[in-house]
């Protein structure tokens, strides 16, 4: 179990997670998709990690700790998996497919990461899964989508980098385009399924109807064009790499005594202050000050940095530097990192123990929320570690609840809408399902759904029902 | 003014200096007080709270500070910063992440609550990699260019036609042997069968890749070794986004209509499809002051004479305070810097928005 070493878990109180009592069954595989569904966790939703009987294939993935058990080892698998509960379930096999709907009746939001086509032909495609739980999100990470020419390519880290147009403007115009280190590509794709899954959640629980959220991992990092489209789109110009950086602060790394430095015009303080930060009052030469001059004076102002910072370390010169609010950077890895005050002040590492591997610092609190603080409640499972607790408590868990499609018995208080447009069933406003018994069970509610009848058709609560709602009674039950 | 706006708004956005709310007094802690159901997102560089939050920051300078440099450059070379503004979409991303999940605590409890995102922690903690490698031995991974630790071959390669590259990545022994079949190079395939023997020799193996690579166009090339199950594709650029095929099938770009003289132009939209509903760009970008009137028309006790007063004091302006001169550079000055390579002058018609 954790031991937490950030300011919420010193302040001795589990406040409970924003997402407290969502439910996340987490199909996926890899690095994007089990990312996201550790997110979602994060914020509080109870998340159960659904495994092929040979384990996630991410089990493998480096850094590995020497001595753990084989497919125990990884400690990358520990970063992505925390705040889930492991269970083995092959979903290939029609078997499994009982459990599998029991699961999937009990959760709001469905990861999975299977090859466009694979679920369907296993005759558990999302809208079968949408079927057995009409208010499920579901949300399929792949590497292009699940239709179009490109759908059945496989991608690869290097490869969603170089098809987004992120290395075409990458490097420098006299070396090959250059891709960002380690595995940007999926972490990048899980940040978007989380945002996109938790906004196909309010969506689902505000109209009762559930949501297949389609995420292509390239598009993903293709989204960080933002810029250098438009010079396109306006212009017509195609960007690329450019030609090596002569001005030191244009950002490019300044070498130092024991790193880099990073340094950018363009920031709060006049760029004089240099003159103090380097201790040497060239600085405050207007050749170098203004822009145009440093242009045409670039080599020998290069010279001047380079000679100032190359026996200053760099850490101090980005302290000096940002204190006296230049802009500025430092060239940081893991060691700096780990030793960060301003990442210690915040809370940011906390120390995760595991059975197989012992415990280690790993980078934890993205954001930070006020009342509802992400936390680090479980470690990451081992293969199966929760079967018997998961399957008893699907045993004992209603469904979610299911709207009647068909005229029903006097128990159902399910209406059609009786607008001309919309097809679909609605909740009645007055009448709520009753979580206590089973979701075909319904009682008048002594609290009003916040739906509004207007015209003799049933409309979903807008924002401001909602909000009157919440603050006038007590909170919402967290099963229903 | 800004507290009567705050009456009719569930989310507060923004990225002053930590200081600078707090002198206003519009820090959360005062705004909860008017609007307990307020949720307010403050984006800063290192976060609003310990002894760098005052600090400047920026991009360039956060993408070193924040770990992501230190593993992204050439083999042997200096860090190297990538993309345009990487710290700006991954602290987006994990906004909105947060946002939704204190969207769903108000619908249960009916408080807000303020969401403090610090860019250099969203950063650091995508590396944890690198972070945890170094916990275990105290290595580091290695800056090696578009390299893989492990897999080999995994590189770019120079394609034909000018700047043109692909990508491909063999993960497997048996994808090497259909890439060997490929090549027609059943000797590569016998004397580098293992992954780790390819590892060991990394040279002749991209060499081998690469001369196969050379002549080929780096679409057909993407086919080809696609087809035999291997991750491959062009580096492409920005024309090649907004004109692939698989993109538009996914309505990826979206036209949006901007005032004359501008008129239609595609911005890339989201990177996800939804079946049942469709989250769409449904409003461009306003016009400075655009929609001032419109607005504070919605405000009680906002009449149009008290409105005028406003402007008129310029507590509410129509026109900037304080203008600029725009420093944007013309074409041919951002092609003598090489910021861009080419300019397509039918680059309306080959978008479609010409007209």
């Amino acid at each position: 179990m954790s031991v937490a070493g950030g300011p919420e878990a010193a302040a001795g109180v589990a406040a409970p997670g924003a997402l407290a009592g969502v439910r996340v069954l987490d199909l996926s595989t890899g690095i994007a998709g089990p990312f996201a569904a550790r997110l979602i966790g994060d914020f509080g939703a109870s998340v159960v990690k659904a495994e092929p009987p040979g384990g996630d294939p991410a089990r493998q993935l480096a850094p590995l700790a020497a001595g753990a058990p084989p497919g125990e080892a990884s400690l990358f698998f520990q970063y992505l998996n925390w705040n889930k509960r492991g269970i083995v379930l092959d979903v290939s096999d029609p078997a499994a497919h009982a459990q599998l709907r029991r699961l999937v009746e009990r959760s709001d939001i469905l990861v999975e990461s299977f090859a466009p086509g694979q679920l369907a032909r296993w005759g558990i495609p999302a809208t079968v899964l949408m079927r057995w739980n009409p208010r499920l999100v579901v949300t399929s990470v792949t590497d292009f989508g699940q239709t179009g020419p490109y759908a059945d390519h496989r991608g690869s880290d290097l490869v969603h980098q170089a098809m987004s147009g992120i290395m075409q403007i990458s490097g420098s115009a006299d070396r090959p385009p250059l891709k960002h280190g380690l595995n940007q590509a999926g972490l990048c794709a899980g940040l978007n399924a989380a945002y996109a899954s938790l906004a196909a959640l309010h969506c689902a629980l505000a109209d009762g109807v559930g949501e297949h959220v389609d995420l292509s991992i390239h598009e993903a990092l293709a989204s960080e064009l933002l810029m250098c489209e438009t010079y396109y789109t306006y212009m017509g110009a195609v960007q690329s790499r450019r030609l090596p950086v002569q001005d030191p602060f244009a950002g490019g790394p300044v070498p130092t005594r024991d790193g880099f430095i990073s340094i950018q015009s363009g920031g709060p303080s006049p760029l004089e202050g240099y003159a103090d930060v380097f201790s040497n009052e060239a600085f405050r030469s207007p050749r170098y000050t203004s822009s145009a001059q440093r242009t045409a004076n670039v080599a020998e102002f290069r010279a001047l940095v380079e000679a100032c910072a190359r026996d200053r370390s760099a850490k101090e010169l980005f302290l000096e530097g940002s204190r006296r609010r230049m802009l500025m950077g430092m060239v940081q890895g893991a060691p700096e990192l780990l030793a960060c005050e301003q990442l210690q002040a915040r809370g940011f590492f906390e120390r995760i123990d595991h059975p197989a591997t012992g415990a280690h610092l790993f980078p934890v609190h993205m954001a930070r929320l006020s009342a509802t603080p992400a936390r680090v409640r479980l470690r990451s499972p081992q293969l199966g570690e929760h079967q018997a607790e998961v399957a008893q408590e699907v045993r004992e868990l209603p469904p979610r609840p299911v709207p009647g499609r068909t005229r029903r018995s006097r128990a159902c208080r399910w209406k059609a809408c009786a607008c001309s447009t919309c097809r679909r069933w609605w909740p009645c406003p007055t009448w709520r399902p009753c979580s206590a018994t089973s979701a075909r069970t319904w009682s008048r509610s002594s609290r009003p759904c916040g739906w509004t009848r207007r015209g003799g058709a049933c409309s979903p609560p807008t924002w401001t029902a909602m909000r009157e709602r919440a603050r006038s009674t007590v909170p919402a039950s967290t099963c229903c | 003014m800004f507290r009567d706006l705050l009456a009719t708004a569930d989310i507060v956005l923004e990225n002053f200096t930590p200081r600078v709310l707090r002198g206003w007094g519009l820090h959360y802690e005062d705004l909860r007080k008017i609007r307990p159901s307020l949720i307010m997102l403050s984006n800063t560089g290192y976060g609003a709270t310990g002894p760098w939050s005052s600090f400047p920051s920026q991009g360039t300078t956060l993408e070193a500070t924040m770990g992501i440099s230190a593993y992204s450059g050439y083999r042997g070379d200096r860090p190297s910063k990538v993309g345009q503004s990487y710290p700006d979409f991954i602290a987006c991303w994990t906004g909105l992440a947060a946002l939704f999940a204190a969207l769903h605590a108000l619908r249960a409890t009916g408080q807000g609550q303020w969401i403090d995102l610090s860019m250099y922690q969203v950063g650091a903690a995508l590396v944890p990699e690198a972070l945890l490698q170094y916990q275990l031995d105290g290595t580091q991974p290695r800056r090696i260019g578009n390299e893989h630790e492990r897999f080999v071959p995994s590189n770019v390669y120079p394609a034909r036609g000018d700047d043109r590259w692909v990508a491909l990545t063999v993960e497997t022994d048996a994808q090497w042997a259909a890439l060997c079949g490929a090549m027609g190079r059943p000797d590569l395939a016998r004397d580098f069968a293992d992954g780790g023997v390819r590892a060991a020799h990394r040279g002749p193996v991209d060499a081998a890749v690469a001369a196969w690579l050379r002549e080929q166009d780096p679409f057909e090339a993407m086919r080809r070794v696609q087809a035999l199950g291997i991750a491959c594709g062009p580096v492409m650029n920005s024309r090649d986004l907004l004109l692939d095929p698989h993109l538009a099938h996914r309505g990826f770009h979206e036209r949006v209509l901007h005032p004359q003289p501008v008129g239609w132009r595609p911005m890339l939209g989201r990177p996800y499809r939804w079946s049942l509903r469709t989250p769409r760009v449904h409003r461009r970008g306003p016009l400075y002051a655009e929609h001032n009137r419109e607005i504070l028309r919605e405000l009680p006790g906002y009449t149009e004479a008290r409105i005028e007063q406003l402007v008129a004091a310029r507590v509410v302006c129509d026109a900037p305070n304080i203008v600029k001169p725009p420093e944007s550079m013309g074409i041919a000055q951002l092609l003598a810097l090489h910021a861009v390579c080419e300019v397509d002058a039918d680059y309306r018609e080959k978008l479609g928005i010409a007209g």
